[in-house]
């Protein structure tokens, strides 16, 4: 399988199991989501096995991380100032509260994961 | 940094994606490599330099 055709198949998993979870919401089924997510699981890790052609080099991985940095940093900082911003307006609005806190905690969350990784990542010394 | 992959790659007849496939990453890898653009790590920096059977030292020039 070349690379064109496993992009192909991978939008076709992905529209196919979009198509059945939104289905399964709007009929209250709960059983048939988890058992589409887990076979278009499947499906793609086969679509993976039969690629001919390297999906992933340095490179991407390079582009990947530094992607993934510059996301995490805008996200941390919006999630967080979002989230005091609705925690000191929730006597006004009370709804905003719970929302408040669930943000400003999974950012901490989010910053605790990172720096664990990050610990053991760094006391590794091989990374691949 | 430049690199003198094209003129060998020129010189043993193979294309972008021969010798992407031969050393294990994509085809627009070696493009920006060959552009000078993107900069290898030594794995990848050897890898090139053996599959155009040359050293890393002859392949890339740095200013």
């Amino acid at each position: 399988m070349n690379l064109k055709t496993y992009k192909l198949c991978s939008i076709i998993i992905t529209i196919a199991l979009g198509i059945v979870v939104g289905w399964s919401i709007t009929t209250n089924n709960y059983i048939i989501p988890a058992i589409a997510i887990i076979l278009a699981v499947l499906a793609m890790q086969l679509c993976k096995k039969k690629l001919t052609e390297v999906l992933v080099d340095e490179r991407i991985h390079k582009i990947a991380n530094k992607a993934a940095m510059i996301s995490m940093r805008i996200f941390t900082i919006a999630a967080a100032v979002t989230g005091i911003v609705m925690v000191m307006l929730r006597d006004k609005y009370p709804e905003l509260g719970p929302v408040g806190y669930t943000l400003s905690y999974s950012v901490c969350v989010f910053m605790l994961l990172f720096q664990a990784f990050y610990t053991y990542y760094s006391r590794k010394g091989k990374l691949e | 940094m430049k690199t003198r992959i094209k003129e060998l790659r020129a010189r043993y007849n193979l294309t972008q994606e021969d010798l992407a496939k031969k050393v294990g990453v994509r085809r627009e890898t070696i493009v920006f490599l060959e552009q000078g653009k993107y900069n290898p790590s030594l794995q990848l920096a050897h890898d090139v330099a053996k599959a155009l059977k040359t050293t890393v030292e002859e392949l890339f020039i740095f200013k």
